[in-house]
């Protein structure tokens, strides 16, 4: 994504929140997918395998698999090593219970042509409204 | 917005007692994150009820933490999922919702077998027991339909066990979706869920279509066959399944959506023929037009088995059958296969099922005879989810996608997939011997 594009989703739940993009294209696998007391991707196959994303604006799809999903997220938080935002492509279940338990600011459920796993890159610092329902990317990766 | 009926706007105010008070806070608060405007009453709802420990929590396997066995049914439940809610208030789950508990991290009846302290044991014994105070049935499954947990056609259902989400929705015709534990707990204690999702009926309908062109015959066709079409889903996609497929029974139905769940967000899958609200094609479709195809082949599932499966033959020591939980008809199909053979000495297996199949094989005598020839029948969890279990093993042998899939991330000693026959026939000579399924 170009810097200062912004794409619009509909507001999950606020405010606002900036930091760097950790984007999972094929999400984290639930239950024991990441080290809760470190927020390191565990999943030996995920793209991020090793990476910690504590303190990061995570980019995801959706869940995947186990209903601990959510538990892997709100038990992260509470040691104090979770997202500091979250952004769902498409809202499930699964995702709605992880910010029930981080309240943690949120974005999901974009338009069909719009996927944030795309126009969000790694690494891009982007600005994360949960009120308006916006990502505005600040600086792109690359310029980095 | 949301609206409330005049009963929930009296719950909102307190009437019915503090603790739905807060709960329908929390449950109005997840409507708003999900994007739902209003709610729905809750009559099934199966969750976690014991210690949710987690095996993480026991690197070295020591189960001698004592700030972990400090902990009790609050600590573990209502303070984690629940903040704000004062547990002397809490005293009763929704009387009109029937509470069913899932797995847990321990055996129903015994510690020693799973290699766990006694105190271990206790203590989850006593946080149950103080849910059962609160109105829970203890069934300790993952597969509660299996024990009476039976949400009919149109009955709004919440869960926290992601094959169950499936099974109810896909099978049953019941209306609900997973979410998690706190979501879970706070709706079963208000008896209310946000409107949202698979309850609507315009959300219940085919997206992605999947011609079965391959083997569906044995149950690990089905497994793999769900983790094809979990692999292929987009988010909230509702897969249709057509084509010229053997018809799945209730032991088949369960293993493939324990491993579609554990391979995307699936919550809903439509089987034309099998699924109540699938009865013909254009019944699943429901006038809409298939955003993907696929068509799965036998080549298709042989990678899904080269994923999961060590590529040589070599010793195994732990084997393990029952995920989901074993049915009553599958712990007498193991009884008939092993048949009084023995399972070899050294070579730890066991078949996980649920307390209500091991009271009636129990009267069958199939229990007796299985621990005769070596076979330890184990309840309330699996391999992920009983600490310690598997403990010390060099390597495993199992029958189910999920759990090698699972098992892959927390271990480095070779992991065996395959049949449940080749299960027992690996505990039975200690060896298994690595065969391509799909030639």
């Amino acid at each position: 994504m170009s810097k200062n594009k912004i794409i619009r989703g509909r507001p999950a739940w606020g405010p606002v929140v900036e930091g760097y993009a950790f984007v999972c294209p094929d999400s984290i696998v639930g239950w024991n997918g990441a080290d809760v007391k470190t927020g390191v991707v565990t999943e030996k196959d995920n793209v991020h395998y090793g990476d910690s994303f504590a303190g990061k604006i995570i980019v995801l799809p959706c869940s995947r698999g186990s209903l601990g999903w959510s538990d892997m997220f709100r038990n992260s938080e509470y040691n104090g090593v979770g997202p500091s935002g979250y952004v769902f492509t498409t809202m499930d279940s699964k995702c709605g219970t992880a910010i029930f338990n981080t309240r943690r600011p949120c974005v999901a459920d974009f338009p069909a042509d719009c996927d944030p796993c795309v126009e969000i890159h790694d690494g891009d610092y982007i600005r994360l409204d949960g009120i308006n329902g916006t990502v505005e990317i600040l600086v792109p990766a690359e310029d980095k | 917005m949301i609206r409330l009926t005049p009963y929930e706007q009296r719950m909102l105010d307190g009437e019915f007692g503090a603790a739905k008070q807060v709960a329908l806070q929390k449950i109005i608060d997840y409507a708003q994150i999900l994007g739902a405007e209003e709610l729905v009453p809750i009559t099934k709802a199966h969750l976690c009820c014991g210690s949710t420990c987690e095996p993480a929590d026991f690197p070295d396997g020591n189960l001698d933490r004592p700030d972990i066995l400090a902990m009790g049914y609050h600590d573990w439940q209502t303070k984690l999922k629940c903040p704000g809610l004062d547990p002397a208030t809490f005293n009763s789950f929704n009387e009109s919702t029937y509470v069913m508990d899932d797995v847990h991290c321990c055996d129903t009846f015994q510690w020693q077998w799973t290699q766990q302290t006694k105190e271990f044991y206790e203590n989850n014994r006593q946080i149950l027991s103080d849910a059962a105070d609160r109105g829970v049935m203890i069934g300790s499954t993952c597969a509660p339909y299996l024990a009476g947990w039976l949400p009919v056609m149109g009955e709004y259902f919440v869960t926290t066990e992601s094959s169950n989400v499936l099974y109810s929705n896909s099978i049953l015709g019941a209306r609900g979706y997973g979410g998690g534990g706190n979501t879970t707990f706070c709706a079963a204690i208000c008896g209310r869920a946000p409107k949202w999702g698979l309850h609507l009926p315009e959300n219940r309908h085919g997206t992605h279509v999947f011609h079965v062109a391959c083997d569906t015959k044995d149950k690990t066709d089905w497994d793999l066959l769900g983790a094809a079409v979990g692999r292929r889903l987009a988010p909230n996609a509702v897969p249709v399944i057509c084509g010229d497929f053997d018809r799945p029974d209730l032991i088949k139905l369960k293993t493939f959506f324990t491993a579609l769940a554990v391979t995307s967000g699936c919550e809903l899958c439509l089987i034309v023929g099998v699924s109540p609200e699938a009865q013909t094609y254009e019944m699943a479709m429901g006038g809409h037009e298939p955003v993907a195809e696929f068509t799965i082949t036998n080549e298709i599932l042989q990678t899904y088995w080269d994923e999961v499966c060590h590529k040589e033959s070599g010793p195994a020591d732990y084997l393990q059958i029952g995920c989901p939980n074993c049915s009553a008809e599958e712990l007498i199909n193991i009884w008939r296969y092993m048949n009084g053979r023995k399972v070899k000495e050294g070579v730890r297996f066991c078949v996980f099922t649920n307390i209500a199949q091991y009271a009636m094989a129990e009267q069958a005598h199939i229990i007796q005879d299985l621990k005769d020839w070596g076979v330890e029948i184990l309840t309330s969890g699996c391999i992920l989810r009983t600490i310690n279990v598997a403990k010390g093993a060099k390597s495993l042998g199992l029958s189910s996608f999920k759990l090698c899939n699972g098992s892959k991330d927390e271990r480095d000693c070779p992991i065996y997939y395959g049949s449940d026959e080749q299960v027992i026939d690996a505990a039975i000579s200690g060896y298994w011997e690595v065969k391509r399924r799909y030639e």
